[in-house]
């Protein structure tokens, strides 16, 4: 059930850390290989969250360039710390979201992203399991996406978190028993 | 009606297109906006509760056949139907644009360490210490001759 291709390199942080040498000796190209080691696991967090591919693109991209900006200031993993850095913006989405209207930018360029199939996948899952994800608080909708979508374990969740192994069990526990009730009409 | 109108008058087939994509953009958030907006508190909503086995399986910590028989069964085939949905979230990739997308967007200068004033090394000249101080001293004269003056 929570079995998912492991998160790529995270067992390799040397190799970051060297990556990251490059980047601060004026090698802005090397970047590229954190954006492609890390960017999948990174959107679909993003993507769960806000349940848009626009605005996970938006908030995937913002996130990559402040860790750019700040790449000198990184201390122990680079994946845990962009990590949090995505986490961070999804967080400050949603928040801002529910206070003001959205604002559309009519000078965005359409997507080269969505195929008709696509399209037809995408709002299947948003009107069954995203709809039910979007209405958990955004803790309890984090804690399920790390659980159960990008199959992290309780442990790394914490460390991730910056929580205790007990409150985010407690967290998917009450994600999941809410997504039941959301979704058990439909599903049972 | 009014797009309409728009549309057909002075823009091109490009535009017209763009107009269009914005406006499902439009649309998708909209609807996007009232899922977010639909969040309610949890108390109000779920009482359904899983058994701590139907938990541990979910967890990994027991095997599906010790909780796919009794009463649990039929939370293990709504935990299964679920898992198929979310098959297609962990298989979702990054738009293959958005890497050369962040890699334009990138400052062009070498990420730098940014100290903060308070944290940065204070170094003083002697020259420059003297200088306060004689500065300092003025002042302190200046001060008291116009205190004690009448």
């Amino acid at each position: 059930m929570t079995e998912t291709e492991p998160l790529a390199a995270a067992a390799e942080p040397e190799a970051d850390q060297l990556i990251i040498q490059r980047v601060l000796g004026g090698n802005r190209d090397a970047f590229r290989l954190l954006i492609s080691r890390y960017s999948d696991p990174l959107y679909r967090h993003a993507l769960c969250m806000t349940g848009s591919p626009d605005v996970a693109e938006d908030i995937l991209q913002l996130s990559f360039i402040k860790a750019y900006q700040h790449l000198a200031e990184v201390r122990g993993r680079f994946d845990a710390w962009v990590f949090r850095i995505v986490a961070n913006g999804c967080k400050d989405w949603l928040k801002n979201i529910r206070r003001s209207h959205l604002s559309y930018d009519e000078d965005d360029q359409p997507s080269s992203y969505a195929t008709p199939d696509e399209e037809l996948d995408r709002s299947e899952l948003r009107t069954d399991l995203d709809g039910a994800l979007a209405a958990l608080p955004a803790s309890l909708r984090e804690a399920f996406i790390m659980k159960h979508v990008e199959g992290r374990s309780y442990e790394e969740m914490a460390d991730l978190l910056g929580t205790t192994v007990g409150a985010l069990k407690m967290r998917v526990h009450r994600a999941r028993e809410a997504l039941q009730a959301l979704l058990e009409e439909k599903y049972a | 009606m009014l797009d309409d109108l728009n549309t057909g008058s002075s823009r091109d087939g490009r535009e017209s297109h763009k107009d269009a994509h914005v406006r499902h953009r439009r649309d998708r958030d909209q609807e996007v906006r009232s899922v977010v907006e639909r969040e309610v508190p949890l108390g109000q909503q779920s009482d359904h509760s899983l058994s701590a086995a139907v938990h541990s399986w979910l967890d990994g910590e027991l095997p599906e056949a010790a909780v796919r028989k009794g009463d649990t069964a039929h939370d293990v085939e709504f935990w299964r139907n679920v898992n198929s949905q979310m098959d297609r979230a962990r298989r979702m990739r990054t738009p293959v644009h958005v890497e050369s997308q962040i890699m334009a967007a990138l400052p062009h200068h070498a990420p730098q360490l940014i100290t903060p004033w308070y944290h940065r090394e204070f170094v003083i000249k002697p020259s420059a210490a003297v200088a306060v101080a004689i500065a300092l001293i003025a002042i302190t004269a200046a001060a008291t001759v116009a205190f004690l003056a009448p």
